[in-house]
């Protein structure tokens, strides 16, 4: 009976995040004045591209499953290989933790907030580490600046969770939710935390302005140039699975996690699934929208601006947590 | 910045771009303006052969060959720069660029415009020379600018028989004969 | 300040007895003056003490009087249209001049071109590598990581395949983390010999192949071309031919700004920008399309007038897109011009005050952008840009930023618009014919033209010997200045910004060459010899 949630999960959580991927640059090319994958084609084209496009993302990684995986000679093969794997499965492991509007597997777990922080370190710092086994120069400079952007990002995303979590009194995300269901969605009481919560997805997720790690200008494509074939397969993978999972934890912590009525018969839990989901497409609506307006930081430029207003930010709403549960008087 | 988001979200709804080939938007995009410089067409009535174009081709993509007594004008559309020099200095306008765009294929031999004229034999000597129809054109601008009613007379039996020499045959008879060609046929009346 | 027969005539005393004037072209401001090879040191001397820019330095082979080297010298700074043309024959194996690069940067370039085409030696050139050719040449090609100072570096290849470049394009930077210390730049992918193929077809079929050396300049080079020609003959053109060729010059320069307002953008990670940018430019290419026949290659241009004429309905149709291109990209100009990360990216980077940019030879927005005002419109005014015919503005900026170039390239999409719907008023009223009447045979003779194309200065220099061919071509692209004086700007950036300083001149790579920018960092593991490269690149792949 454990097997079930076990492998439904990470497959639910993939097939999420394909379709906000798709959402992502549906809205992304609308705001350049252009199409996008269409979401119903056209008749003529019909017979030859199908009904839609709407899984696109997924075309993308079913195809680099067929590719040749290259492995440069003077890389550390070990490393190589195993670094996308790694990080792949910790996005997984990720995946367990999320509640997807009430279906979860250890989003009750008491301490779920910290297994999952630590996990989505991992992830970015594999990505790293395959990056610096490339033997490429390309690559050991999209490393670095991952490592840098990592150093600021990371400490604005914990900084968000545990307000969330100082507010709702407890380490659990399941135990976030309740909160929530019983006093009021997070994002009405500490908004900051919210803010800060956006702009550290878009550092990991390498939106703009974030995309310093993998500037195609710069840098060709940062730690994943010298990857093809099934390794970056793994890669996009574990990147949809993250995507999903940070969306997936920006509801679950601030917007009450799709939770509007009490779980107790399938109706209910039908209608939070369907909210948890308007949900998710509304925050990558706008995460999309901020990556299409803004122009790539530079990396000195991203860290001296995260220090004088995302770090101070994140502090403010540390304390404003405390000032609000002490105002609410959670026990 | 809050520019740049107020235009972006003006943009969601108004995509500048059409569905190509097909589908909405599409006659707008196939509006291309009539002097659209496109593939090259022959207009095999007007085309006398006389060549002009194939002098005047910017890359040599349009060339010809005499063979078994026709002319075989090909314009290779691979090396065509569609710049219209052969259209300009056609004398009988029959060399037009089309709007025709879509041009590529899978097929090489789609990919080559031609015409073809009949050539005429050299009366004196039977070799194939020039096109039947530039001849019978320059007969007809020659005539018609003739003014005197004796001029007319001579050269209207004249005249075909003097074009219908080829150069060689007519420098070779008028030494050996020593007379202007065209007195040459007037005596000799076979 | 002197005037042109000033000038002439302290030549005159500081070279004798080696001075002669040979000719006079372009109503006497052309002057060509013959000297001696040795003497071409001390001419240099003097013309830069009065200020004179050079505009390029190339050679041609006269067959028995040997093989004549060329320096153009600028006097627009005191006479507009004043240019020297200063001279001299060499004959020898292999044939040897003295090199005026030792004296100042704008040279450089210029003598290693004529160099690598023609064989010619530069006493004392500072820097004698190939062009165009590889620098290694004619030994095999490797990939060398000792920089000039021995240490060992990383070698960072920015090209010949970079997503950066659209097209071949070298940069070797070395780098130190994120800091750039050097840059090397090597040109010559692009290199199709059109010179060459200049020389061997007629002047007709010529047009035709000089608009094919850039998509997006296609119009300056052939109009630089037909003038060149039309000097030589020496017929007029008609009036209505002059608006239809400035018209369509400007149309051109509206274009090729916009589009690289898109590349710009897409250098600094703006996507959106490159979008926006060319959903504007639409209309325009939708214009010339509509006037021409073709979006790309207008072929406009023939010897005496136009090829087509234009239509009141044509005009008006250009017209109301016109106006509304202006109202479009007021918007996004403002928006862009405030936008603070654009600012952030763009402010104070790459930065050429106004003595790099005459040491190096800057032209076009490049130098405008640093405050030096020219403008070859304004300097030596061709068809109807003087102030008889039409009203316009040079653009300038101070500050000599990636923010001033692009803000001067911006404001001069409003001037050409401007420029343009005077033309097409001028154009509904006045009537005539669109070519000359006059035939005749090519006479022989020289010509020097220049042209201002969206990135700068063309100059185009022809020798024709009474034959339907010409005799020699050599054309001179601002592309090719721009490059070279990106050694100045790259130095002491990072790395981040190395893409849009290199962006930020315009380069056309298709009218100059590769460059090439060596990055190296000192003492760390990936050091690259050219066997081991080898080895990686053939033996190195496994499944």
């Amino acid at each position: 009976m454990l097997l079930f949630p076990i492998i439904v999960i990470p497959v639910l959580c993939f097939i999420l995040g394909v379709l906000f991927n798709y959402e992502i640059r549906k809205i992304y090319a609308r705001s350049q004045y252009r199409f996008g994958p269409l979401l119903s084609m056209h008749n003529e084209l019909r017979s030859l591209l199908g009904l839609s496009r709407i899984l696109q993302p997924l075309y993308d990684v079913l195809k680099l499953m067929f590719k040749e995986t290259i492995i440069p000679r003077s890389a550390r093969k070990s490393l190589f290989i195993s670094s996308p794997i790694i990080s792949l499965i910790l996005a997984v492991l990720s995946s367990y933790f999320i509640s997807y509007g009430g279906l979860s597997l250890l989003a009750d777990n008491p301490l779920s907030i910290i297994f999952i922080t630590y996990i989505l370190i991992g992830v970015s710092l594999f990505w790293v580490l395959g990056g610096l086994s490339s033997s490429s120069p390309w690559s050991v400079i999209g490393s670095r600046r991952e490592a840098e952007l990592m150093l600021v990002i990371e400490v604005s995303l914990l900084s968000s969770i545990f307000s969330s979590a100082i507010i709702s009194n407890s380490l659990s995300i399941g135990g976030i939710m309740s909160f929530q269901l019983k006093y009021y969605p997070i994002i009405l009481l500490n908004p900051f935390a919210a803010l800060v919560f956006i702009i550290a997805v878009l550092g990991k997720l390498h939106f703009n302005p974030f995309e310093i790690p993998e500037a195609d200008v710069e840098i060709v494509s940062g730690p994943y140039t010298e990857y093809s074939g099934k390794l970056l397969a793994a890669i996009l993978s574990s990147k949809y699975i993250l995507t999903s999972v940070l969306t997936g934890l920006f509801v679950n912590l601030f917007l009450s996690g799709g939770l509007i009525l009490p779980p107790t018969n399938p109706y209910n839990q039908l209608v939070n699934f369907i909210v948890f989901l308007l949900e998710c497409f509304i925050v990558t609506f706008i995460v999309s929208i901020v990556h299409s307006i803004a122009p790539r930081f530079r990396i000195d430029q991203a860290v001296s601006w995260s220090i004088k207003y995302l770090w101070p930010l994140s502090a403010f709403s540390i304390i404003f947590s405390l000032i609000i549960r002490f105002i609410l008087g959670v026990t | 910045m809050l520019q740049s988001f107020k235009r972006a979200l003006e943009a969601l709804s108004k995509p500048y771009t059409v569905k190509y080939p097909a589908g909405v938007g599409a006659e707008k995009y196939s509006s291309v303006p009539d002097n659209l410089r496109g593939m090259p067409e022959f207009n095999s009535e007007k085309c006398i052969g006389c060549s002009a174009c194939v002098s005047q081709c910017s890359s040599g993509a349009l060339t010809y060959i005499d063979a078994e007594g026709k002319r075989y004008l090909n314009i290779n559309l691979n090396k065509c720069v569609f710049c219209r020099r052969c259209a300009e200095v056609c004398p009988e306008d029959a060399l037009t660029l089309t709007i025709k765009f879509e041009i590529a294929s899978n097929n090489k031999s789609e990919l080559k415009v031609s015409n073809t004229v009949e050539l005429s034999k050299c009366i004196n000597c039977g070799g194939y020379f020039a096109p039947e129809k530039q001849l019978n054109r320059i007969n007809d601008r020659l005539m018609g600018g003739l003014k005197e009613a004796k001029a007319i007379q001579y050269a209207h039996d004249d005249l075909p028989k003097y074009l219908h020499l080829c150069p060689n045959c007519r420098k070779t008879l008028s030494f050996k004969l020593n007379i202007h060609t065209r007195k040459h046929v007037l005596y000799d009346k076979a | 300040m002197e005037s042109l027969n000033d000038v002439l005539n302290e030549l005159g005393n500081i070279l004798k007895p080696d001075f002669e004037i040979t000719g006079y072209g372009c109503e006497g401001k052309h002057v060509r003056v013959k000297t001696s090879a040795n003497k071409l040191l001390d001419a240099a001397k003097y013309m830069l003490s009065i200020g004179s820019r050079i505009v390029h330095i190339t050679a041609s082979d006269m067959g028995f009087d040997g093989i004549r080297l060329m320096h153009i010298y600028s006097l627009e700074h005191i006479d507009k249209h004043a240019h020297i043309i200063l001279y001299a024959y060499n004959d020898g194996e292999p044939v040897k001049f003295p090199s005026v690069a030792q004296l100042t940067y704008q040279a450089n370039w210029a003598e290693r071109e004529t160099m690598e085409l023609l064989g010619i030696e530069f006493d004392g050139h500072p820097d004698p590598r190939h062009i165009f050719l590889p620098f290694e040449w004619p030994n095999p090609v490797e990939s060398s990581s000792e920089s000039k100072s021995g240490v060992k570096q990383v070698t960072l290849p920015i090209g010949p395949y970079h997503p950066a470049m659209l097209e071949g394009g070298f940069f070797k930077l070395f780098v130190d983390g994120e800091d750039v210390i050097d840059v090397d730049i090597k040109v010559g992918l692009n290199h199709r010999g059109i010179m060459k193929l200049a020389e061997s077809r007629t002047f007709w079929r010529d047009i035709f192949l000089v608009g094919r050396i850039c998509g997006i300049c296609s119009v300056p080079h052939q109009l630089a071309f037909v003038n060149a020609v039309e000097r030589i003959l020496e017929v007029n053109v008609p009036e209505r031919a002059e608006y239809i060729r400035v018209l369509m010059a400007e149309l051109n320069r509206i274009h090729s700004h916009l589009l690289w307002l898109g590349v710009a953008g897409d250098l600094i990670g703006f996507k959106t920008l490159l979008m926006w940018a060319w959903k504007i430019r639409e209309p325009i290419q939708d214009c010339i399309e509509l006037l021409s026949g073709n979006r790309v290659h207008a072929d406009s241009m023939s010897i005496g007038g136009v090829r087509f004429d234009v239509t009141k309905e044509q005009l008006n149709k250009v017209e109301s897109r016109l106006l509304e291109v202006k109202r479009d990209f007021k918007k996004l100009a403002e928006d862009i011009a405030s936008h603070s990360i654009v600012r952030r990216r763009t402010e104070g980077v790459g930065v050429m005050p106004l003595s790099s940019a005459r040491e190096a030879g800057a032209v076009g927005p490049t130098a405008r952008a640093s405050g030096w005002k020219i403008d070859v419109r304004r300097d030596s005014p061709y068809s109807f840009y003087d102030d008889g015919h039409i009203t316009w503005d040079v653009v300038v900026e101070e500050a000599g930023d990636v923010l001033s170039r692009v803000m001067v390239r911006v404001k001069e999409i409003f001037v050409s618009i401007d420029i343009c719907l005077q033309c097409i008023d001028k154009l509904k009223s006045i009537g005539g014919p669109i070519a000359t009447s006059e035939f005749k045979p090519f006479p022989e003779g020289e010509a020097l033209s220049k042209v201002e194309a969206p990135r700068g200065e063309l100059v185009y220099y022809i020798i024709s010997n009474g034959i339907d061919i010409p005799h020699t071509v050599r054309i001179r692209t601002p592309s090719y200045r721009n490059i070279a004086a990106l050694k100045f700007m790259l130095r002491g950036c990072r790395l981040a910004d190395a893409p849009i300083i290199i962006g930020s001149v315009d380069p056309c790579f298709s009218c100059t060459d590769r460059v090439m920018i060596v990055d190296s960092k000192s003492g760390e593991q990936w050091t690259l010899s050219g066997d081991e490269f080898k080895n990686l690149t053939f033996k190195g792949w496994r499944r």
